[in-house]
């Protein structure tokens, strides 16, 4: 007898399910995604993690870096000129006239930073950069020496290069452009073979000099032995690695003092690694994907938990009397429960395993995608304990927790009371400030206001729901272009076609370009790229927000980018001193140009000249508007190739956001109609009212989804602002932590297609509510308003 | 006036079909008080709710006041129900978080001319309660609510299904002369269907009904006042 009453409620909790088929549905699809969200995420970033952390510590990971002038210090020119013979202020003049002279001003310099950080441990670190042809495009290369013991290099597959005729190169370039070990490469004219694939801990993304140039199939690293560096007959640029040693990174960074600046005039920053993008993006990377996907796992999870619930509870409370009837009878709350709980228990178990499953099975191509930016060894899948307990096991025991609670407390009366019907309180603390403000409102407005006070915690989901779609949509929206309106903006805005760099300065007239001047200041504490401009010179425009052209005032002072400004905050009109070595130059600046590109800065191009100490006639970039003769430069950077490179980033980075704003629209979509839907179901009695009191459909539908309507585009209007704090949040921590801005804005076209893709996920989602009201048939009406 | 020819309902249920109205002819007079007597099943329900346009027949006529509501599609049942008639049920199914006011406001929209709901109120006694919440009230107030709120658009017909089926006696008659007191004031048609042959006694006609057909109709002389009536 009691195994026919088991099985009676299990044919109940089953038919519970059965009749909700579709709602059970979306359900189980938001706890998919949830557990798929985790799972994927935690898998993939787990491998790279582990995989990465065991790379950093064989190789010896940098800790931090230390930015240094390529110029000579005063003091430096002197011993220079006193011990080797040599009149120059640039390290890559004595490089190629001394390499003895040269290597003892790096290591004079090293031991100083020694001093000056104590504990630390540095080694210098020379890299060249250089573009080269390959299948019709210009490529760029960073070639990097092996180190001693910070930043060793790992040889992925095949061997180290060896003498002067070899190098190693990333595998995803050679991937990406059908390169195999024994291969050759044309460098300036000279054929290097490829001898192996290579990793270095210090560039986990291949960024050399501009942070969204990142696409690791049109550049590469290359590891090659001095000799044959020296074969590209090129000066390397200089910077130290630095191990902090036994001393915390805080400590080293608290030692720079206005006072380093004075002693080391060299110095021009100490980067850790953890704010640099090109090593340290990785840890925030992979935190940041971790916690993203726990807090969006969380997320869809919990509305998908709290619908559930309040299914459950609205189901109960219809059946509460038959349970009362079911109780007086001798039937205790387990018997009824635990049926319900164990359907509950297989339906949550294999949503949330086919998730985990998937997203077990997604990770191997995530880990795909995370490689394709980062150059980093590739981290086996495991199936680990944690995921699928994190991913299946802990929602699962939460949500059983959740619904045996909610079963038992709509159960736990006694059964006269679960009988009795239950009395609804219509005073509520809650819903008295809202009628107050809606007192005065139209009648449809005010009903409307009444059946949202009702439930005002689904409303809270509802409200949410909505806010949370609409913010991930407004923030997806507003990263798309992010690149365009950076460096591609910066170079459209130009007349540039290409860009030839001197290795020194140079005065006589270049063969065809204008004379310009780029070089790498510090401005008090910040780094800046100063770029010097002739008033006549017609390839770089400069105008600020209001399109006024700013060349004219070059003269007079300093013009900052946007986004310098934002790095800094300095205003027009004041005064800046200008920093390369120990040569300092105070200037006011006199504009501010709309540029989002890196921290440049511009200046009159003589004045620089006149600043350094050299003919005002000097330069040491080419701008050009056509190609440059590419034996007459160290290397010439072409405006297409870099708006290339960037369109393949962007093409990428595009995949991911089109995911986020479909899955953002999906959720909303979800959220909006499952609770349009209760909302219908939970209000059939009064729908039922409202039809036997004469209101036509149309005033129904106002009444009982039109405050939800309302609330949604509340939700969207209250999105807008706080998207808009987020974007600033987030340039802020880009700043903060990369020292890099990014455009990161709402952008009004962004606000209106979202506003178009948001009604038509609303329509979509009401519109199986609307079905349901329209179909209610009178009668139906009546049976449910008579009982 | 109501009349009905040759009413005709069948409720199926798979296989099964319940007759519930079985070829009706009835006449209600403008500004009578009608009572329908019968047990239950007896498709007196079904009469009030087919009468009232809340279901459709499935042969014969209905015509109020000379429009036939029998031919009405739903668009056009929805508005003359919202003109012309009023409704209540033995639940009063009153919405628990609009106070008493606006409750009664409900029936208003879109009413040619409303009564005011203090005034409606006033009528059923209930103006203190105004801003009271249903779960404030008794079972016999919310019932007077619900009836205002069916009232408050001035209809010309009132149908009452079993109203006082879920008060006790005291309530019941206070609601019975509210009623009664009512269309003595507006003249309004009520007709009342209940099992309760005891409130047979204060209409003016009284229809008896049994397995979906009128048994009798009963032209009542001695009518008597709500107060007199024996309830048991």
């Amino acid at each position: 007898m009691k195994s026919a009453g088991i099985r009676l409620f299990f044919l109940y909790a089953l038919r519970f399910v059965k009749q909700r088929w579709f709602t059970f549905l979306l359900l189980g699809l938001l706890l998919f995604l949830s557990s798929m969200l985790y799972s994927s995420v935690d898998h993939s970033a787990g491998a790279i993690d582990e995989e990465s952390q065991a790379f950093f510590e064989e190789t010896n990971q940098e800790d931090f870096y230390v930015d240094v002038s390529q110029q000579l210090t005063g003091y430096e020119q002197s011993v220079v000129h006193n011990r080797c013979g040599i009149e120059t202020t640039e390290l890559s003049t004595l490089y190629h006239e001394d390499r003895t002279c040269y290597e003892e001003v790096v290591d004079s310099r090293r031991d100083a930073l020694a001093d000056a950080f104590e504990g630390a441990h540095f080694e210098a670190r020379h890299y060249l950069d250089l573009t080269f042809d390959a299948d019709q495009e210009t490529h760029r290369m960073r070639v990097l020496e092996d180190a001693e013991t910070i930043n060793r290099s790992l040889i992925e597959q095949g061997r180290a290069p060896e003498g002067e005729a070899e190098l190693a190169i990333n595998r995803n370039y050679a991937t990406a452009n059908d390169l195999a070990i024994g291969d050759t490469l044309t460098l300036r004219g000279e054929t290097f073979e490829i001898t192996g694939f290579v990793l270095f801990p210090d560039y986990n993304l291949p960024i050399f000099d501009y942070p969204l140039l990142l696409d690791s199939t049109a550049q590469t690293l290359a590891l090659m032995e001095i000799e044959g560096r020296d074969r590209l007959e090129q000066a390397p640029s200089l910077y130290f690695a630095g191990d902090a040693g036994e001393v915390p990174i805080e400590d080293h960074e608290a030692s720079i003092t206005p006072f380093l600046f004075l002693q080391y005039p060299f110095f021009n920053d100490f980067v850790p690694t953890e704010n640099n993008l090109r090593s340290g993006a990785i840890y925030a990377e992979i935190e940041a994907s971790q916690e993203f996907a726990l807090f969006m796992s969380l997320f869809i999870g919990g509305i998908g938990f709290i619908i559930l619930m309040m299914l459950l509870v609205r189901t109960i409370r219809n059946s509460r009397q038959s349970f009362g009837v079911l109780k007086a009878l001798g039937v205790d709350a387990p018997a009824i429960v635990l049926p319900l709980l164990a359907v509950i228990s297989v339906f949550a178990f294999v949503f949330l395993l086919a998730g985990y499953l998937a997203g077990y099975f997604l990770a191997d191509p995530i880990q795909d995608v995370f490689l394709s930016f980062y150059l980093l060894p590739r981290g086996e899948i495991t199936p680990g304990a944690a995921p699928f307990a994190f991913a299946v096991l802990l929602p699962l025991a939460l949500l059983l927790l959740l619904v045996i609670g909610v079963l038992f407390r709509q159960l736990r009366p006694r059964p006269v009371e679960l009988i009795r019907p239950p009395i609804i309180e219509g005073r509520s603390r809650v819903a008295r400030p809202f009628r107050r403000l809606t007192a005065k409102l139209p009648f449809l407005s005010r009903m409307q206001m009444a059946f949202i006070i009702r439930h005002p915690g689904k409303f809270l989901i509802f409200f949410i729901g909505v806010l949370a779609a609409v913010f991930s949509g407004l923030l997806s929206l507003g990263l798309f272009g992010v690149f365009e309106d950076t460096l591609p903006a910066y170079y459209e805005g130009t007349d540039l076609k290409a860009k030839g760099y001197s290795e020194t300065m140079q005065v006589d007239a270049p063969t065809t370009g204008e004379r310009a001047i780029e070089l790498d200041v510090r401005i008090a504490d910040d780094r800046a790229e100063l770029i010097g401009l002739d008033e006549e010179q017609s390839l770089h425009p400069l105008r600020d927000l209001d399109g006024e052209d700013l060349r004219g005032r070059l003269i007079d002072g300093l013009v900052i980018s946007e986004s310098f400004k934002d790095l800094t905050g300095y205003e027009v009109g004041e005064e800046v001193r200008l920093r390369i070595a120990d040569q300092t130059l105070d200037v006011e600046i006199v504009g501010v140009a709309d540029v989002y590109a890196g921290e440049h800065v511009f200046y009159d191009r003589a004045r620089i000249a006149e600043w350094l100490g050299v003919d005002t006639e000097s330069y040491n970039v080419t701008y050009a508007d056509a190609s440059l003769d590419e034996d007459e430069y160290a290397h010439v950077l072409y405006i297409d190739d870099i708006l290339a490179h960037v369109e393949n980033i962007h093409d990428i980075f595009n995949v991911f956001l089109y995911l986020f704003v479909g899955a953002a629209l999906a959720i909303g979509m979800i959220v909006v109609y499952l609770l349009t839907l209760m909302s219908v179901e939970d209000h059939y009695h009064p729908l039922a009212l409202f039809k036997v009191l004469g209101y036509d459909d149309k005033d129904i539908r106002t009444i009982l989804l039109g405050g939800y309507l309302k609330a949604a585009l509340a939700a969207f209007l209250v999105a807008i602002p706080i998207s808009t704090w987020a974007f600033g949040v987030l340039r802020t921590w880009f700043m903060q932590m990369y020292n890099f801005t990014i455009p990161l804005a709402l952008d009004i076209w962004d606000v209106a297609l979202f506003a178009v893709l948001f009604v038509v996920m609303l329509v979509l989602g009401m519109f199986s509510a609307r079905r349901r009201i329209n179909r209610m048939s009178l009668q139906q009406a009546l049976t449910l308003y008579q009982q | 006036m109501i009349r009905m020819e040759a009413l005709r309902k069948t409720f199926k249920s798979g296989r099964a079909s319940v007759e519930a109205l079985a070829g009706i002819d009835l006449e209600i007079p403008d500004g009578a008080f009608v009572v329908v007597l019968g047990p239950s099943g007896s498709g007196k329900s079904t009469l009030l709710n087919v009468t009232g346009g809340l279901e459709y027949a499935d042969g014969g006529t209905i015509s109020i006041d000379g429009a036939r509501i029998t031919e009405m599609s739903q668009k056009q049942l929805m508005r003359f129900r919202r003109d012309n008639l009023g409704f209540v049920f033995q639940q009063y199914h009153l919405l628990p978080t609009l106070n008493v006011a606006e409750n009664v406001e409900t029936g208003a929209y879109k009413a040619s001319e409303p009564e005011s709901v203090e005034t409606i109120l006033a009528r059923v006694g209930l103006s203190e309660h105004a801003r009271k919440y249903p779960h404030e009230l008794s079972g016999g107030e919310q019932q007077r609510v619900s009836i205002a709120r069916a009232l408050i658009k001035r209809p010309s017909y009132l149908f009452c299904d079993e109203p006082t089926g879920s008060l006790d006696e005291s309530t019941g008659k206070s609601i019975l002369s509210l009623l009664q007191r009512l269309q003595e004031e507006t003249r309004t048609t009520i007709v009342v269907v209940t099992h309760n042959v005891n409130i047979a006694a204060i209409a003016d006609k009284v229809v008896k009904m049994s397995s979906g057909a009128i048994f009798e109709e009963v032209h009542n002389e001695t009518k008597v006042s709500a107060d007199e009536i024996r309830w048991h």
